[in-house]
Parts: C-alpha cells; sequence; structure tokens
C-alpha cells in the first residue's frame, strides 16, 4: 500500500526546488543560531574532552 | 547545588573492542594484499572456489570496514562515552551483547564470503539471516548509547556525543531499507527492489555507509582524542557545530553521485553533484578545526607518534572530502568512474583517516588501560613513517593507472576508431601499477604487525585496570530548567536532540528516495524484456556467487567511446526483473551488458576453464569448478518463488510445473552449443551451462524489441 502511495504522488518536478530551499533554510538558521551562542558556553564546552574528575581516584594515570 | 559521586568506568569492554580493532585490522588489511596480488599473478586465485579474487574482494572490504573500523568506532565511543558523560556505560550486559555480537557477525562474514553466499551489493553483501543480526546489535549499541546519555552526569553534550548519536541512527536506518529482502533459502535471498530502484537504494546506503560508519563516528573520535592527546581545547566549537549539522544534512543528499550517466532522472544526478560539492565546505571546516586544534602543540606533533598520526589522518580527511565532490562533478565522473582512480580515493580515506587515526587511538589509550607507557615510541614512530610511505605507494599508483585506463578506454584514432580496441590492452599496461601498490600494501601491513608488537609488550609490561574508580562533583541543576541559549537546552534533551538530527537525515533520503518509486512509471516500456528462464536464474545466482560484479560492470553508459566497444547504451527498461541490479561499480575487466551472443558458447567454456586460453595475458581467475559442480536444481523451485514475491511475473505453480523441464531442455541446447565448438566432454548439469546462458542472455532482449521510446534524459550525453 506504502508503495501505492508513494508511487502516485505528484509533483515531482518541485522536488529539487523544495530540497534547495530546505537546504537555505536550515543552512542560515544554523548560522544565526550558532552566532549568537554565548562565547564562555563556547570556551567551556571546547574544552569539554580535557575536563577530568578533579578527585579521580587512579590519580598516577596520566589522563590530561 | 553540586554532590560528590563516586562510580566506576569499565575499561574491559574498551581493551576487548580495542584488541578487536587491531587483530582485525591485520586481516583486513592481509586480506586486502592478497587479492592486490591477485591482480598481477592470477595464481594467486589458487585454484579454488574460496579463494578466487571475487570472493575475497567482499571479504576484504567487509573486514576493514566492519570489523577493522566498526571495532575502532566501538573502542572509541566506549572509551570516550563514558568520559564525556561521567557515567558508566548504560548497561554491561548490553556492553558484552555488542561485543560478542558485532565480532560473530565478522565471523559469520568470514565464512560465508569465502563460501560465495553474498547479496553482491557492495558493503551490504551478507545474507538475510546476518543481516537481522546486525540491525539487533545495531539496537543494542544504540540503547547503550543513548541510555549512557540520558544517565550523564554532566550537563551538556559535547560535540562527540552528537557525531555518536547521528551514526547511530543513520546506520540502522539504512541497513534496514537497504537489506529488504526476500528470502529463497537460509543463505540466499533477492533484493525487494529492481534494477534503478535497487541501485539508488544501494548508492544511498553505500555512499551514506561512508558518511556514517567511516566519517561521523570517526570525526567524533577525532574531537575526543584530538585534544586529548594534543592537551589542547578544540580550535573552534562553534566551528564543530557549525561542522556537525552541516555535514549530516548535507551528505545524506550525495549518494545520486555514484549513479552519474545512468538512467537516473537528471534532476536527481544534478542534485547528488550539487550537494556533493556542497559537502567540501564542512569537511574541510572539520578539517581546519582538527588541524588548528594544535596550535601552540606543533612541537608535541614533533615528538609524539599519535599526534602524528592524527596529523597524516586530518590531511588525509581533507585530500579525500576534496577529492570526493570533484569525482562527483559529471564530467570528471566521465573519466574516473569504473577505474582505478576510485580505489586510490577510497584508500586515502581507509588507510590515511580510518587507518591512522585508529592506530592514534589505540597508541594513546594502551597505556592509559594498562597504566603504563608505550613499550616503543621509536617502533611506533618507524610504524608512522612506514605507514605513510605505504600510502604514498597504494594511492599514486593507482591514480596513475585510474587515469590513464580511463584515458585509454575513451581514446579515439584519426579513423574515428577506438585505439584501444581490446580491453585487455588496456588492462596489461595497469600491471606494473598493481605490482607497486602491492608494495604499498606489504609495507601497511608489516606496519600493523610493529603496531600489534608494541600493543602487545606495552599490555604485558603495564597493569590493567578494568573498572576505573572516579569520583564526580554533579550539578544537579537540571539541564531544562537552567536559563539559557535554547541549543544548550535541546543538548539537555537527548531524545529530543535524536530526534531533530534525525529528522535532518532522513530529510535528504526521502527527497531521493520518493522518487525512486515513481521512477518505475517513467522506465519507457520495453516490451521484448522478459523475465530470465529458470536456466538463467541459476546462472545469474552463479554469476552472483563468483562475485562477477566486483570486476565487470553491466551498465553501458551514454558515450561514443563506450556504445563503440560494447554496443547499444543501457536502458533503464531493461533491468527490471534484475533483483539485485548488477550493475558494478569497477570494470577491472570488460562491461557485460551486452556480452550475450558477443562469442558462441565454447568460448565461454574454454574462458572459463582457462581465461589465458582464449584471452593471453588476462588477469582473470580460472572457474574449473563451474565445468565439474552440478546446477543446484532442487533449489530452482525456492528462487523462482521468491522471485514472484518481488514481483517477477512467473506463472503460479511455474516453479513445480514446466521449469524444470524447461532448464533441463536450455542446458542440451547449451551442450549442442558446445559441441558444436568442438566440446564434446561437457558434463550434463554442470554449472557452466546456467552460466553460459545467462551471459548468452545479457542484454539481448532489446534486439529483438520494435523500436522503443529513448527520451531519456542521458541521451544528450551521447554527443560527448
Amino acid at each position: 500500500m506504502i508503495k501505492s502511495i508513494l508511487t502516485h504522488i505528484g509533483g515531482i518536478e518541485h522536488y529539487g526546488i523544495i530540497s534547495m530551499c530546505l537546504f537555505v533554510f536550515v543552512f542560515v538558521g544554523m548560522l544565526i543560531w550558532v552566532f549568537t551562542m554565548k562565547k564562555s558556553h563556547l570556551n567551556h564546552m571546547a574544552a569539554a574532552p580535557l575536563d577530568q574528575p578533579p578527585q579521580e581516584l587512579n590519580s598516577n594515570k596520566t589522563h590530561a | 547545588m553540586t554532590n560528590v559521586e563516586t562510580f566506576k568506568y569499565d575499561n574491559r569492554v574498551v581493551r576487548a573492542f580495542a584488541i578487536a580493532t587491531a587483530i582485525w585490522g591485520l586481516v583486513g588489511t592481509a586480506a586486502g594484499l592478497l587479492i592486490a596480488c591477485q591482480l598481477f599473478w592470477p595464481d594467486l586465485n589458487l585454484n579454488t572456489p574460496f579463494t578466487t579474487f571475487g570472493r575475497i574482494r567482499p571479504l576484504h572490504t567487509n573486514a576493514v570496514i566492519f570489523a577493522f573500523v566498526g571495532n575502532g568506532v566501538f573502542t572509541g565511543i566506549y572509551y570516550s562515552l563514558q568520559r564525556l558523560c561521567k557515567a558508566r556505560m548504560f548497561s554491561d550486559a548490553l556492553s558484552w551483547f555488542n561485543f560478542w555480537g558485532w565480532n560473530a557477525i565478522i565471523v559469520a562474514a568470514a565464512i560465508t564470503l569465502p563460501l560465495g553466499l553474498t547479496t553482491s551489493k557492495e558493503y551490504a553483501e551478507l545474507e538475510w539471516p546476518i543481516d537481522i543480526a546486525i540491525a539487533v546489535v545495531w539496537v543494542a549499541f544504540t540503547i547503550n548509547l543513548l541510555g549512557t546519555i540520558i544517565k550523564r552526569r554532566e550537563k551538556h553534550m559535547y560535540v562527540a556525543i552528537w557525531f555518536y548519536i547521528a551514526t547511530a541512527i543513520t546506520i540502522a536506518l539504512l541497513h534496514i531499507f537497504n537489506s529488504l529482502e526476500v528470502p529463497a533459502g537460509w543463505f540466499k535471498s533477492y533484493s525487494v527492489y529492481a534494477g534503478v530502484q535497487d541501485a539508488l537504494v544501494q548508492w544511498w546506503y553505500g555512499h551514506n555507509a561512508v558518511a556514517f560508519f567511516l566519517t561521523t563516528p570517526y570525526l567524533g573520535l577525532m574531537y575526543y582524542f584530538l585534544p586529548k592527546a594534543s592537551g589542547r581545547p578544540i580550535f573552534s566549537y562553534r566551528l564543530s557545530i557549525i561542522h556537525f549539522w552541516a555535514l549530516i544534512f548535507i551528505y545524506i543528499w550525495a549518494g545520486p553521485h555514484h549513479l552519474l550517466y545512468t538512467a537516473l532522472p537528471d534532476w536527481a544526478q544534478s542534485l547528488g553533484m550539487a550537494f556533493s560539492v556542497m559537502l567540501i565546505a564542512p569537511s574541510w571546516g572539520g578539517l581546519l578545526n582538527g588541524l588548528l586544534t594544535l596550535r601552540g602543540a606543533w612541537d608535541k606533533v614533533r615528538q609524539d607518534p599519535t599526534l602524528k598520526f592524527m596529523v597524516v589522518a586530518l590531511t588525509a580527511y581533507g585530500m579525500a572530502t576534496l577529492e570526493g565532490p570533484l569525482l562527483a562533478i559529471k564530467s570528471v565522473n566521465a573519466l574516473s568512474h569504473y577505474t582505478d582512480w576510485t580505489i586510490a580515493h577510497v584508500h586515502t580515506g581507509a588507510l590515511g583517516w580510518n587507518g591512522f587515526l585508529t592506530f592514534a587511538m589505540l597508541y594513546w589509550l594502551f597505556p592509559r588501560l594498562y597504566n603504563t607507557k608505550l613499550f616503543s615510541v621509536k617502533l611506533a614512530n618507524y610504524h608512522f613513517w612506514i605507514g605513510t610511505l605505504a600510502i604514498m605507494f597504494y594511492v599514486v599508483p593507482m591514480y596513475v593507472s585510474g587515469i590513464t585506463q580511463g584515458l585509454m578506454w575513451k581514446q579515439f584514432n584519426p579513423d574515428g576508431f577506438l585505439t584501444y580496441g581490446n580491453f585487455l590492452e588496456t588492462v596489461i599496461r595497469l600491471v606494473p601499477m598493481y605490482k607497486l601498490r602491492a608494495v604499498g600494501g606489504s609495507l601497511y601491513v608489516v606496519g600493523i604487525v610493529l603496531m600489534l608488537v608494541n600493543l602487545y609488550k606495552t599490555a604485558k609490561a603495564g597493569q590493567f585496570i578494568g573498572d576505573e574508580t572516579v569520583q564526580v562533583a554533579v550539578d544537579t541543576t537540571d539541564a531544562r530548567e537552567a536559563k539559557g541559549h535554547w541549543h544548550r537546552w535541546l543538548e539537555g534533551v537527548p531524545v529530543t536532540f535524536t530526534v531533530l538530527a534525525t529528522i535532518a537525515v532522513i530529510i535528504g533520503g526521502l527527497i531521493e528516495i520518493i522518487p525512486m518509486f515513481l521512477v518505475k512509471e517513467n522506465v519507457p516500456a520495453i516490451s521484448s524484456v522478459k523475465p530470465y528462464t529458470p536456466l538463467e536464474v541459476m546462472g545469474r545466482d552463479i554469476y552472483i556467487r563468483e562475485g562477477c560484479v566486483g570486476c565487470h560492470s553491466q551498465m553501458i553508459r551514454p558515450f561514443r567511446s563506450e556504445t563503440e566497444r560494447y554496443g547499444e547504451y543501457s536502458k533503464v527498461g531493461e533491468f527490471i526483473y534484475d533483483h539485485p541490479f548488477l550493475w558494478g561499480s569497477k570494470r577491472t575487466g570488460p562491461d557485460l551488458h551486452r556480452v550475450g551472443g558477443k562469442y558462441p558458447d565454447a568460448w565461454h567454456y574454454n574462458h572459463m576453464e582457462n581465461p589465458r586460453s582464449t584471452s593471453p595475458g588476462s588477469i582473470m581467475p580460472a572457474y574449473p569448478w563451474l565445468l565439474t559442480q552440478t546446477i543446484e536444481t532442487n533449489a530452482l523451485s525456492g528462487r523462482l518463488s521468491a522471485l514472484r514475491k518481488v514481483g517477477v511475473p512467473y506463472p503460479i505453480g511455474y516453479e513445480k510445473g514446466d521449469a524444470q523441464k524447461e532448464l533441463a531442455e536450455q542446458a542440451a541446447r547449451i551442450m549442442q552449443g558446445l559441441a558444436v565448438g568442438s566440446i564434446t566432454n561437457a558434463q550434463p548439469n554442470s554449472e557452466i551451462l546456467a552460466l553460459t546462458a545467462y551471459l548468452q542472455r545479457l542484454g539481448t532482449d532489446i534486439k529483438k524489441a520494435a523500436p522503443i521510446d529513448t527520451n531519456l534524459t542521458t541521451t544528450a550525453a551521447l554527443t560527448k
């Protein structure tokens, strides 16, 4: 049934335009959002892999 | 408000995956070396069915992708996820189910592929029971991943985790939709899609398997292990966010670039090409983000082999992700497709990006898992230089080989004839390049052996910490309550994040897949194209079993250089009964779509027994067992029945009635054909009869046809 529905969808010629619009919309939205993020948060996250638990018991280990 | 909590990281499962990664790395590359040598030394096919190129090549690709890189992905994720979430894995039972399940699947692949049990769809060759097992294990991994993220003690999800989530979700989708097939026995199935639809789904899968199995999880690992190894925070977290969303959103659209100049609608080809070119931006954003993370740490790069491996890995990523979009441009693809250029491209990625990042991770991880220092930094440096040379020796000859062959295929003399009309002439020129490539492969394997020794000695010298105890000060403020940027809220809600990431990756797929079903209506009807006869079905299954598709395409592109060489270009309507499609992606041998009727039956008999007897200098393996093994006629009924279920219009009851009789009659006719060619000792019911029947049928249907509507989108390309 699903195949039958899919097979009879019209408007195939618009798919290219729809996809391009979607792309532009998503991409621009993402850029706006990214450039409005707070610097302090970005800096905190950038160092996340380095952020080890302070009281690590295996303190002789070489984790950064 | 903060509380201090004590818990343990699970290092045991990380160690198990790490050991599996190292061992499968050796197995996968050694298999690659074997098939590389077979291409200039056909005797290395060993004259047994189980060791021929066609069967070992998928073993190599599966071993490298799913065994080596797959275990590498799990190693890195299981290690980094626990630390980034400040939590033990959600379930130890699921962790171990993931480990044993995944590696059992790999063992199953290593057994079934040499036995010729294959669907023939690239990187999805495993048969249906194994496909189900893959889905089950992958779901277990995804539950474990999301469960750990949900119970994390860290408020925000670091970007590496986003890459892991995108990987888990997308691979599940790709695997399930590409593996829809109807069983015709325990280890035989037919794809539910046929011809062009099967090709589109397969390359939507194939392209995105590269994206979401070989790229996104490794980018996650890069974002974790690069700061770790260099001691530097990531250069720009903002850039990493753009990298993530842009990459997962764009990648999924680019699949059609594998099908340029085929019968795919032109808009889809152009869309695939445009998005492929756009991919340069996020890929290079990620590359630069990685390399710039090393700002101020380049002195460490000189000292530390781990960082050296990472720098070359990133560089290889950059090269492969620039080259990929260029190869997706139609005019470049016209030259590169089906040649060794593609092989060079994928090996820049596999050997450089995946291989070197995995080695870096293992060299960094083993001393930490065993609480000691690396056994020998010098040995690791040797590995680095041998490995780098190996990549050069592999990739450069393949570029030379690919471009040489691509140009030779298209070369016309002043009289308007093909300069190299005999395909074999273009192959023989490449043999020196194949030998050089094997030197590169050998060096790469030697490097891995050095690494295994180094890691083993490191493990022996240290003491393994299975459960690593840690105490963490936990901020108990709910992320959802924290007032801040809405994306920070989004990160705090992993389920919502997962849903949005899924939508991002699905959109491209849906918009391209829906028309795939529509394509069926756009296929110009070719009334003379009929289903394969029972004997041809059995022959086609032998063609699939022996992996012929690994070296022979069945898709003549609409170029004069191809129609002169092979005949009329391939029409989409000719493949409507092809479950699965067998268009192929590489021409180590010539295209076979119009091979039907080109040679007498006896030629095929002699050629399969010893290719060098009919084609001196050929590098094709011999298939002498086809002359003695008998056709599995008792499997015919199940196969015809399964083919009917996927849409081939065999009459109901045909398999129990006339099918066997017709098979025997056609086999007798082939026997007569062989006798005409002075082959009187052919065995009745031998497999060569079925294969010959199939090959003689290929591409002949339209020759019987009334004029067809050739108003295809690709006709314009004929003028090229």
